[in-house]
């Protein structure tokens, strides 16, 4: 297999994931598929100035349209006319239609495919190569290098700006940092980032790369820096499995790693401690507690009482709970092997240790 | 210039009919914030229709439209138990859903075009939408389709308005919240799906979004908002389906897509009752009748007497001053400007 592919993945993978765990952070990632959408016409722009696609100017052309982008649904939320959700919607799809209809119309023969921006391409990266340090390496890869150095670079040197500006806008802007100088610099990045990775992957596939490995991240930690550690580790493994896949399937490259970034999230949800699984389990747990409790407490009301021979006995008790009667045996069993409970003469009685934790209810109640 | 077939007639009756549905649809789904579940849905539809090829190795409608279905079926159930389940925000996983499934679609896709079965073509109509070439047969299924789908609308109507604007009201009359989500749910993917060919996955959003926004510049009442939406839906869907087809190579989706942004700038500036031009000329105005009457003003707030002669006289004039033995005194006229002018909603 080819170890260029392989690096590029890796790089593109880890330079997305890394904005993207902010991006997830300030609940802004619908903001990236309106970003890598919007670039295209960015793209469009400056090649109708330049006809030359390999021009650098097309980079900060698609670059700066990223911006435009986030710029523009910023001034139509401000207007107070048009929702959040609804600003994202209306200006990416008119933006990105433009720049169809200019590509329809204008550049049909010219090498400027849709499909190829929107879906990216690895297997061909590595056949546009530079010479870099004397050495001849894919452009893409170089290009990738330089965009991750440049996005940790940014987010080691603010790191502490960014990250009050992420959880509390209102108090970095008290301590004058500037969030919105902050906001408009990492969405510079964002853009670059989406720009930069559109050939190999694409730009509806980078969303997947840079939402992917964070929210994954998140079921596993606490504080932003192990995000972000956590965040990287997962990404890299998602790039190299989702070329090993691709690989062994002899399928697309782009599309393999974003499904695998999905299958990696869905596994996790399924399967992590905090997880579906977990979730479930833990919600089975305290019913369980609770019935044994209910139990308990329904003895203590009961016993020595006029009406216990029928209250308490082991084969009516479950009809004056209301449960099945499989249930019944089932949580009985459970408080027996506790020694909470136990059975004389056909009926139900607190056993020392049930007492005292029925106390404790009581307690809680009188507390 | 215009080939006025027998098709393209009908081509433009079904995107019109697509487009007022979608419009409808777009008003409950902005109101609730979920503009951009048809934009995460529509891209989901991908594997579901390759898995269709892939299975039936025929390339009918039906079959294709089916699979789209299941696939965003399958993408939505998951939105919700990550929801259910999870602190995830909604958006994130909207996203990574998105472009997930539309990577795994990506995936069946390239396989398919290794058996050399089906051309990139497909592909690039699917994400741009063709309308123009569209079998006759297929525009009238898909077009009943949303009729039906907005006939559900209209029968629900009541039910669905009071879910959305008043929840526990809904929820107190014994209503389940669930039906009312998932209803709102199938209708979305099943137009979401049949919009799919027509316009294209990633300006679906447009069409159902960008209608109810501009129905909103010109209307308070959510019927009044649902009739305009629906209206403007099927212009553009008539007008970017006519203009589309009007020359080779223009995709019917960009140009709905553009005809509604269009609307939706103009309204958004010129709107009689909201428009950002109107907030502009009344903020104007509001600022001169401020400098027209700041002595006034001062006179009724601090309870003076007097203010420069020339301006009172003036004041006096148009009755909003009377001259008594102490000095000057507001009228009710006056009284009531100055009230006006410092209640007034001088946003």
């Amino acid at each position: 297999m080819n170890v260029e592919i392989l690096f590029i993945a890796i790089l593109t993978s880890l330079s997305t994931s890394l904005v993207g765990v902010f991006l997830v952070l300030r609940r802004l990632s619908m903001l990236t598929d309106a970003i890598s959408h919007t670039v295209l016409l960015g793209i469009v722009l400056s090649f109708m100035i330049t006809l030359d696609l390999n021009s650098p100017l097309l980079f900060v052309g698609a670059t700066m349209s990223g911006v435009v982008t986030v710029y523009l649904i910023e001034a139509l939320i401000k207007t107070k006319r048009v929702k959040e959700d609804a600003s994202i919607g209306v200006v990416f799809t008119l933006l990105f239609a433009i720049a169809v209809i200019i590509i329809n119309t204008r550049f049909r023969n010219v090498h400027l495919d849709i499909d190829m921006v929107l879906l990216g391409n690895l297997e061909f990266a590595i056949f546009e190569r530079v010479t870099f340090l004397g050495i001849s390496m894919p452009t893409s890869l170089v290009v990738m290098a330089l965009v991750l150095l440049l996005n940790s670079v940014f987010i080691a040197v603010f790191y502490k700006e960014i990250k009050l500006t992420s959880f509390d806008a209102a108090l970095a802007s008290v301590l004058g940092l500037m969030p919105s100088l902050i906001h408009y610099a990492m969405m510079t990045l964002v853009s670059l980032t989406a720009v930069a990775a559109f050939n190999a992957v694409g730009a509806i596939l980078v969303i997947a790369l840079m939402i992917g490995p964070p929210i994954t991240a998140r079921f596993f930690t606490k504080t932003l820096f192990a995000t972000i550690v956590l965040t990287l580790a997962i990404a890299t493994v998602n790039s190299i499995l989702g070329t090993l896949l691709a690989r062994v399937f002899d399928v697309t490259i782009s599309g393999t790693i974003a499904s695998t970034s999905l299958a990696v999230f869905l596994l996790v949800l399924l399967f992590a401690p905090k997880g579906i699984i977990g979730a479930l389990i833990q919600t089975a747990k305290k019913r369980r507690q609770i019935m044994i409790a209910s139990l308990l407490v329904h003895i203590q009301n009961h016993e020595k009482t006029a009406e216990s021979k029928d209250e308490l006995a082991y084969d009516s008790v479950h009809k004056h709970l209301k449960w099945k009667r499989q249930t019944f045996e089932k949580i009985y069993l459970l408080a027996k092997r506790k020694k909470f409970v136990a059975v004389h003469n056909d009926l139900l009685s607190l056993q020392d240790e049930g007492r005292s934790v029925v106390q404790t209810f009581y307690w809680m109640e009188e507390a | 210039m215009f080939d006025w077939s027998y098709t393209l007639i009908t081509v433009m009756v079904g995107t019109a009919i697509l487009g007022a549905v979608a419009g409808a649809l777009g008003t409950f789904l902005t109101l609730r914030r979920q503009a951009l579940i048809g934009d995460a849905l529509s891209h989901a539809a991908l594997p579901g229709i390759a898995l269709a090829y892939i299975i039936t190795q025929i390339r009918s409608l039906s079959m294709l439209l089916l699979g789209a279905a299941i696939s965003a079926f399958f993408a939505m159930f998951l939105l919700n138990v990550i929801k259910r389940f999870t602190r995830i925000k909604f958006d994130a996983s909207m996203a990574l859903l998105l472009s997930g499934f539309f990577g795994f679609g990506q995936v069946l896709l390239s396989q398919i075009q290794k058996t050399g079965a089906a051309s990139q073509a497909g592909l690039s109509r699917f994400i741009l939408g063709q309308a123009a070439t569209m079998l006759r047969a297929d525009v009238m299924m898909i077009a009943l389709i949303a009729f039906g789908v907005g006939v559900v609308i209209i029968l629900f109507f009541k039910m669905l308005k009071l879910y959305i604007f008043d929840a526990a009201f809904y929820r107190s009359l014994g209503l389940s919240e669930r039906f009312a989500s998932a209803l709102l749910s199938v209708l979305t993917v099943i137009i979401v799906v049949i919009g799919i060919r027509l316009v294209g996955v990633i300006l679906m959003s447009a069409l159902i979004i960008a209608p109810s926004v501009a129905a909103r510049q010109l209307s308070n009442r959510f019927s009044g908002n649902v009739v305009i939406a629906m209206m403007i839906g099927a212009f553009s869907g008539f007008l970017g389906t006519l203009i589309s087809a009007s020359r080779a190579n223009l995709p019917s989706g960009p140009v709905i897509t553009v005809v509604l942004g269009m609307i939706v700038i103009t309204l958004l500036v010129f709107s009689p009752t909201r428009g950002l031009m109107r907030q502009m000329v009344e903020r104007v105005r509001f600022r001169k009748r401020i400098i027209k009457y700041r002595a006034l003003i001062h006179l009724y707030e601090n309870n003076a007497l007097a203010c420069d002669e020339d301006v009172c006289e003036r004041y006096e004039k148009h009755r909003l001053l009377v001259k008594t033995e102490e000095g000057y005194a507001l009228t009710d006229k006056g009284r009531h400007i100055v009230k006006t002018l410092m209640g007034a909603d001088a946003s």
